[in-house]
């Protein structure tokens, strides 16, 4: 209770540089754990999914369920020593148990072969009349290409955002915005790499999301700050944008917990896929809600505070209380 | 807006027929190819196109409702065969280049082979004397402008092994020489082929091919042959009989593909992919899902329960904190609901995984919306303006701030949409659509609801919206005496709840409003500011 009271009258844009550490401690764990996992190269510093890997994954279930060993025996018969095997407990989603087998990329009469082969030796189960069998081929180039796509679309984005924000707002607030951005964005990749979660498409999608969603409690608390601009405006500027996210937090709150909770169901009872979704959507709108009280604003009160008359103000405050 | 609705509804329903389910929710084959010339360059738009327009074709051949070919950057199609039944079939038809040759098998257009691998034939032909780059290009491609790599493949029943030739291109005569393709059956075997007719050029230039083959081998007394080539694989290699005096003008009807171990299947879809003429190019997989229709009906259930049940949540959420005004929300987003759907149905988009993903998550953006909005009309409640005026000039300001967010989150789906590839796509383009629905339904259904609902005497409590009458500023200029005492009552049975969503109110309008409590940096002696910002509040 006393919590809630506080919170609504809080001097946030006292301890920016409470915040700017807190950010920064979380960002640089995420960058080294990149750097180090990565071994020197980022990019390399987050495990990728199967759909980034070249190569054939076969997921298939039998009648009978053989040992790891045969079924490696019968791969390795076909030509595919090498090939990765694993055990599955539910076989795209038929709830019978089952293998994965991961080869290098196979045409498809290699692909047809192998099939048969383990056919023959211990017949492909059946549900409801087909067979259960799924196959998935990446070729050398694809996952370079989705996450070169990415990089693409999100640097584009940034620069889309920054000259609406400018726009509508003003470049300052464009840069607290923008930065605020890429600290959701380094905090969402930096947990990918701490966690060691892997990394799919669907990840990728709900990334270039959060660039755009994130932004929207921001919005409302800019939206606040340019309305009460002129109101008070002889107020030094950290304090009017504190009375601003005072004025908009349950709004803030209300927005988030809305959103969190149909993403907190796809998290709870979503497939594989949308999981994958949900959970970097989590820590997306999680890091957008707060930086857009930690980050955007104080950001935006720093470069104002740098204008001659909010500083004149600022001193006039500090030498008032003093 | 009724009207909007019942179309919706009417695309709708039944469900199960009018809702296009994409191949992650139905089970499929999906396929991207990377395209490449013949000679391992990227192609020119013109050749995508074309390759596109023929892979159409094949596809059409397959049966496949709903199949979607598209170009994907500047050198990828990706094919998506939604509840395919026979995978194999289906790549070995749509994956072909088909690009038929025919080689005449003399030393001066045969510089290689028969060898017994692949790299002996390249070994080979360096050793006489070509460049590196050349035999790189050759190894990597299977051709160049000058070479083609075939091999011909063993042949169990007349236990041949597999061999390997270079031949020289250009070929005597290629695939656009050929009028059509159709599948039968040997006449000595009785094992399924495939006959090719000429157009009348080609034939004309086969007839002469076959003429000097016959005249080559009567003068140097050794029957010649000649390589019908599919796709750098040696399908057959006729022999011309130079002791039989009927070919002494060449051949002049057709040829026969006739290869090894072929299925009347197999034949039918070669003879399809003749006749639909070859790809301009080649095509690598670069990346192949086959997707069982277990698995993606499992996919569409777990999206389903946990988008109902987020629905749900905000449903319930929304009327706990903002009573009258959460039904207006709620019913606004079950409408939303309904548009959305209506939306997707008539357009139509197909739903995928990502779709569901995107369209969940703008259940949290529409509520959103109407979050804003409410806290835009409260605020204005308390700072005494009567329902009546806070609905409209708080529907007019929170509108402003909520176009600015929405902007913002299509600019960026745009962005996706545009350059991301095919999986984020289809969660842009719902997250762009939900969007858009959602502030069409802001502005036709929540405002007209307020509007509506402020003519009536009983909206005018702002109990009904959950503001206390202790956070009220000014007392309303005008208020019957059973409004009062019916707002007193609701306040003082408020103030008696005391859980956490009356305390955030609470609190919430304390920071905003009330003076006297102690803020953070008057209470550490730093500042003053804090509570004069206040006072000045109050004042206005």
């Amino acid at each position: 209770m006393d919590f809630f009271r506080r919170i609504y009258s809080f001097d946030y844009m006292g301890h920016k540089k409470w915040w700017f550490t807190i950010s920064a401690i979380i960002i640089a764990a995420g960058l080294i754990s990149l750097f180090v996992k990565g071994g020197g190269n980022p990019v390399k510093g987050l495990s990728y999914g199967l759909e980034f890997k070249e190569g054939t994954r076969i997921s298939i279930a039998f009648e009978k369920q053989p040992s790891l060993a045969e079924v490696r025996q019968t791969v390795a018969a076909a030509g595919y020593a090498d090939a990765q095997l694993q055990e599955t407990p539910n076989v795209a989603g038929s709830h019978q148990k089952g293998f994965q087998i991961q080869t290098v990329t196979l045409s498809a009469s290699a692909q047809d072969k192998l099939k048969q082969a383990l056919n023959d030796a211990f017949t492909i189960a059946k549900s409801n009349g087909t067979e259960i069998f799924s196959l998935e081929t990446v070729g050398a180039t694809f996952g370079r290409q989705v996450v070169s796509s990415s990089l693409k679309a999100v640097a584009i984005a940034l620069l889309l955002i920054l000259l609406y924000v400018t726009f509508r707002f003003q470049w300052k607030f464009a840069i607290g915005a923008i930065a605020a951005e890429i600290h959701d964005l380094l905090i969402v990749v930096g947990i990918y790499s701490l966690t060691g979660r892997e990394v799919t498409t669907a990840t990728i999608a709900a990334v270039l999301t959060i660039l755009g969603y994130s932004l929207y409690d921001t919005v409302i608390v800019f939206d606040r700050i340019r309305e009460n601009q002129p109101k008070f405006s002889r107020m030094p500027y950290g304090d009017m944008v504190n009375v601003s996210i005072w004025e908009t937090l349950t709004r803030s709150i209300n927005t988030t917990m809305i959103v969190l909770f149909p993403v907190l169901c796809l998290l709870l009872f979503g497939g594989a896929t949308l999981k994958d979704f949900a959970f970097a959507l989590l820590v997306g709108i999680l890091s957008g809600a707060y930086s857009s009280i930690f980050v955007a604003s104080p950001i935006l009160t720093v470069l104002k505070e740098r204008e001659p008359q909010y500083r004149k103000l600022k001193l006039a405050a500090r030498a008032d209380g003093s | 807006m009724a009207a909007l609705v019942a179309v919706s509804l009417y695309f709708i329903i039944p469900p199960s027929v009018k809702t296009h389910l994409g191949l992650d929710l139905q089970g499929g084959l999906q396929i991207v190819y990377l395209a490449k010339t013949a000679d391992g360059k990227p192609p020119s738009t013109a050749q995508l196109d074309q390759t596109i327009a023929i892979l159409d074709r094949r596809v059409n051949g397959l049966g496949v409702t709903e199949s979607a070919i598209q170009k994907q950057g500047t050198d990828q199609i990706s094919v998506s065969l939604p509840g395919v039944k026979n995978a194999q079939q289906a790549l070995n038809l749509i994956g072909k280049t088909a690009q038929l040759e025919f080689y005449k098998d003399d030393p001066q257009s045969r510089p290689v082979g028969p060898v017994a691998t692949r790299d002996e034939a390249l070994k080979q032909l360096k050793g006489q004397g070509v460049s590196q780059t050349e035999i790189d290009q050759l190894a990597a491609n299977g051709n160049t402008a000058k070479y083609a790599l075939i091999v011909s493949p063993a042949d169990t029943v007349n236990n041949r092994p597999e061999q390997w030739y270079v031949y020289k291109r250009p070929p005597a005569l290629t695939g656009a020489a050929i009028s059509g393709a159709r599948a039968g059956f040997s006449g000595q075997t009785n094992k399924p082929n495939v006959l090719i007719d000429f157009t009348s050029a080609g034939s004309q230039k086969f007839q002469e091919i076959t003429r000097e083959l016959y005249r080559t081998g009567l003068l140097k007394n050794t029957p010649q042959t000649f390589a019908i080539v599919l796709d750098n694989v040696m399908e057959s290699d006729p022999m011309i009989d130079y002791t039989d005096p009927g070919l002494r003008d060449g051949i002049s009807g057709g040829a026969e593909i006739s290869g090894g171990n072929m299925t009347i299947q197999e034949s039918k879809d070669l003879a399809l992919v003749l006749n639909i003429g070859a790809l301009p190019v080649k095509l690598e997989t670069a990346y192949q899902q086959q997707v069982s229709a277990t698995l993606g009906k499992d996919s569409l259930n777990q999206g389903l329960i946990a988008g109902l049940v987020g629905l749900g949540i905000v449903l319930i959420y929304m009327l706990i904190y903002y009573r009258f005004l959460g039904l207006v929300a709620d019913l606004a987003l079950i409408v939303y609901g309904i548009l959305l759907w209506g939306l997707f149905s008539a357009i139509p988009v197909t739903l995928t995984l990502p779709g569901i993903a995107g369209m969940i998550l703008t259940i949290g953006v529409a509520a959103d919306a109407n979050v804003v909005i409410f806290e835009r009309i409260k605020e204005e409640v308390r700072h005494g303006k009567t329902v009546r005026s806070a609905v409209n000039s708080g529907y007019a300001r929170g509108f402003k701030t909520i176009l600015d967010a929405n902007i913002l989150t299509m600019l960026t789906a745009a962005v996706i949409f545009v350059f991301a590839t095919a999986s984020p796509k289809g969660f842009a383009l719902t997250l762009i659509l939900g969007v858009l629905v959602s502030m069409l339904t802001a502005v036709l259904f929540t405002r007209a609801m307020l509007g509506v609902l402020a003519g009536f005497a009983f909206f005018s409590n702002p109990a009904f919206m959950g503001v206390r009458t202790s956070q009220i500023e000014a007392e309303p200029v005008a208020e019957d005496r059973t409004t009062a005492s019916r707002r007193r009552r609701a306040a003082s049975a408020d103030s008696g709840d005391g859980d956490g969503h009356g305390a955030l109110v609470a609190a919430a309008d304390g920071a905003a409003t009330a003076p006297g409590v102690p803020s953070r940096g008057a209470s550490s002696g730093g500042r003053r500011t804090t509570s004069t910002s206040r006072k000045k509040k109050k004042r206005r």
